[in-house]
């Protein structure tokens, strides 16, 4: 027979895991850390801490903090040339320049940003429950502001539950002297503080531009049966203003008239258009497979730009171990590009009203191979490590290439990594 | 994720009332009281809410989640998720995460108890009758089926559970306990109000009423039902108790509690008539209640060493 040995915390413990224990208060704390590394071009640090305390039984708050620094290098839409490149900032009192051959890169990149969220989670009654939020994030030239609402409900014995979701955004763009205006020449050194080539109002001292988003989300999910949940979402984005990046550039080429076909002539800032409208479905299926479970999704975007992407995902978790949980993830990407991408524009064309050299504008294909793994300690707090490879690919050598662009890479690969270690906990205050 | 709900009923069986009409709604001092029945015997919910329609839908709600509870894992219906689990047959069978939750839990408690509490004992009241009387079983028949318990003969490999062919599993002592923490976990997520969920005497209140005031709760006298042995201000947790004044066998004299000890097949000698226990949840504070009970004389001595508040009936 037993000894008549204390049990009664390891016997809470185990109440607990049935799914019983008492009501929390504690604070639930997740803090991480972010690597994301592109071979030879940015790098990210980014730190996150997240914290939910709830207030009442019917109300939960929740934080949000992230810091992220990155510094690196990263394609400004230039194509390569055979000779060095020279390129001018908006401000035009720095400049950088590119070897010959190889895709002209913006090697000064560096920003540091600073996320808060903010949440308030009220439920009403048994079914429906509703979130309030605001954000606002600092960058060096960037500021971004928002309010948000979702609203759940549900029905069908619980087994539906309909989200709707707002939300409204207002950014601010400051570059270091002034948004250049669109498809203008690039400023040669010294040059930048010529008033000319600025779009901003007058008296404004390298001004700020505005953008606004307004988003739509619609959500129904419904669990099928025992071991199978379905979701589908309806989203839509609509953004105005300033959608351009002011470090970008759209070079013009010579003509195959000329004696250099191919060769860059000179550097554009790139322009977009003024609003964006973008819709996605999303469909998404959770099956219990056991204690395992098999997690699928698949989206198709479309927008007014011309953008059509496809986004399938498969994530499976193996939780045959209580200590320790294996989540190996695939995701495929792809997507055309935009009306107004052009990888470069040619001497002696009609300039066209929007044009982007954005490599994020082009079609390309993407995969990324991803490992989680989860690790419950003892004192219930959970170590996670997440690992992820990403391989993207577009056109190298497109049918429209001339000259000596026929020879260069117009989209080299690009491979990047990412690893985040998170940790866990709740506390009592 | 969340948690799949049956998607059968859950009501009551058949011939038992309809769901709408078997909970009744009245208003008490500055709280409404919910009444229905579940788990073989009368369930009570006090919720301190003014509208009685706000308390009437929570109570049908925590009274749906008792009766789910208890049709799932009642030994005496052959679709429970138990019955399923004896009905194997030797062969292994993957139970949902609820049952596999409580499986864990059993599998704990076992350990905890150094094999005390067993939820494979309940084949010995194939011979063992608590009916009052006089009549012990042949040790023959006992012995015969002890091979037929025993937590450790089981192979539980989540979500897998395989049980020997013959053997069975029995709940029915997390079951109740386990229903009143959650419908008090499902009235605290829909509502902030002070609630107290009494079913036949295990309990656990939300928390204090308003003003700091405490729920007054009695704890049953076992030698006579139904009467208040003593009257106890809570303010927080759960109270329980285990221990049946019917259920008891009177052989030359001697008084046998319904208490089976698992490695012998007898009944643990000793034992009081009847455990309580104060905890933060209901579902410890039964398994404190019955482990207490099987430790026999000993029942004292176990609980002083646990530190929660506990009344033993010698």
């Amino acid at each position: 027979m037993a000894a008549t040995r204390p049990i009664s915390g390891a016997l809470a413990a185990a109440c607990a895991l049935a799914g019983v224990s008492a009501p929390s208060r504690a604070v639930e704390v997740e803090t991480a850390v972010m690597v994301y590394s592109e071979a030879d071009r940015v790098a990210a640090l980014e730190p996150v801490i997240r914290m939910t305390h709830a207030l009442s039984p019917t109300r939960t708050l929740g934080l949000k903090l992230v810091l992220d620094t990155l510094t690196g290098a990263s394609p400004n839409g230039a194509v390569p040339s055979t000779q060095a490149q020279t390129f001018t900032r908006p401000s035009g009192n720095s400049s950088y320049t590119a070897p010959p051959n190889t895709t002209p890169l913006d090697d000064a990149f560096s920003d540091r940003r600073g996320e808060l969220d903010l949440s308030l989670e009220q439920r009403y009654g048994l079914l429906t429950r509703a979130s309030y939020g605001v954000h606002g994030s600092v960058e060096q030239d960037y500021l971004s502001g928002g309010a948000s609402l979702v609203i759940k409900r549900e029905y069908d014995r619980r087994n539906r539950l309909l989200t709707l979701g707002l939300s409204v955004g207002f950014d601010s763009v400051r570059p270091q002297g002034g948004a250049p205006a669109a498809l203008t020449e690039m400023a040669a050194p010294g040059e930048g503080e010529d008033d000319d080539l600025r779009e901003d109002d007058e008296g404004e001292g390298g001004g700020s531009e505005l953008k606004t988003t307004a988003d739509l989300l619609l959500g129904l999910t419904q669990i099928v049966d025992r071991s199978t949940v379905l979701q589908l979402n309806y989203s839509a984005c609509r953004a105005s203003g300033y959608l351009s990046d002011p470090y970008k550039f759209v070079s013009v080429v010579q003509s195959g008239l000329g004696t250099a076909p191919g060769e860059p002539l000179r550097q554009l800032y790139e322009g977009r258009p003024d609003t964006r409208l973008k819709q996605s479905l999303y469909g998404r299926v959770k099956r219990h497979l056991g204690r395992d479970i098999l997690d699928l999704s698949y989206r198709y975007l479309w927008d007014d730009w011309g953008i059509r992407s496809q986004t399938a995902e498969l994530h499976y978790h193996l939780r045959a171990w209580e200590a320790l949980g294996i989540e190996p993830q695939l995701r495929w990407y792809t997507q055309t590009a935009a009306d107004f991408y052009r990888h470069s524009l040619v001497d002696g064309e009609v300039l066209p009203a929007d044009a982007s050299a954005d490599p994020r504008l082009a079609a390309l294909t993407a995969w990324t191979y991803g490992l989680k793994l989860r690790h419950r300690l003892a004192s219930g707090h959970e170590l996670s490590l997440r690992g992820e490879l990403y391989r993207q690919g577009g056109e190298d050598h497109p049918a429209d290439a001339i000259g000596q662009l026929r020879r260069q890479d117009l989209f080299p690969d690009l491979e990047a990594f990412m690893i985040q270690l998170a940790y866990r906990f709740d506390f009592t205050p | 994720m969340r948690e799949h709900r049956e998607s059968s009923s859950p009501s009551p069986a058949p011939g038992e009332a309809p769901a709408a009409a078997a909970l009744t709604g009245e208003r008490g001092d500055g709280v409404w009281i919910l009444r229905f029945a579940a788990m073989a015997g009368p369930c009570e919910i006090q919720l301190a809410l003014a509208d009685g329609e706000e308390a009437t839908a929570l109570g049908r709600a925590a009274a749906a989640e008792a009766w789910r509870i208890e049709a799932k894992y009642s030994r005496y219906r052959a679709d429970s998720a138990v019955s399923r689990i004896n009905a194997a047959g030797g062969a292994p069978i993957a139970v949902d995460a609820e049952t596999a939750g409580l499986l864990d839990l059993a599998a704990r408690c076992h350990e905890l108890s150094g094999g005390l509490f067993d939820v494979t004992a309940g084949v010995l009241r194939r011979v063992w009758r608590f009916d009052g009387e006089g009549r012990l079983p042949p040790r023959a028949q006992v012995k015969a089926l002890l091979p037929l318990v025993g937590w450790e003969k089981l192979r539980w490999e989540p979500p897998t559970l395989t049980l020997p062919a013959g053997m069975e599993i029995d709940l029915g002592g997390l079951g109740k306990e386990y229903a009143v923490d959650r419908c008090l976990a499902l009235i605290g997520a829909c509502t902030a109000a002070p609630c107290l969920v009494n079913f036949g005497g295990d309990l656990r209140v939300s928390g204090p009423r308003a003003g700091e005031r405490p729920w007054r709760v009695a704890l049953e006298d076992p030698a006579r039902p139904e009467t208040p042995l003593l009257r106890l201000d809570l303010r927080r947790g759960a109270l329980a108790t285990s221990g049946d004044s019917r259920r008891f066998l009177l052989h030359r004299g001697r008084r046998y509690a319904h208490v089976l000890n698992p490695h012998t097949g007898w009944p643990v000698s000793g034992a009081p008539r009847s455990v309580s226990v104060a905890a933060p949840s209901c579902l410890e504070a039964g398994l404190h209640a019955t482990l207490a009970l099987l430790h026999g004389r000993r029942a004292a001595a176990y609980l002083a060493a646990q530190g929660h508040r506990h009344w033993i009936v010698a």
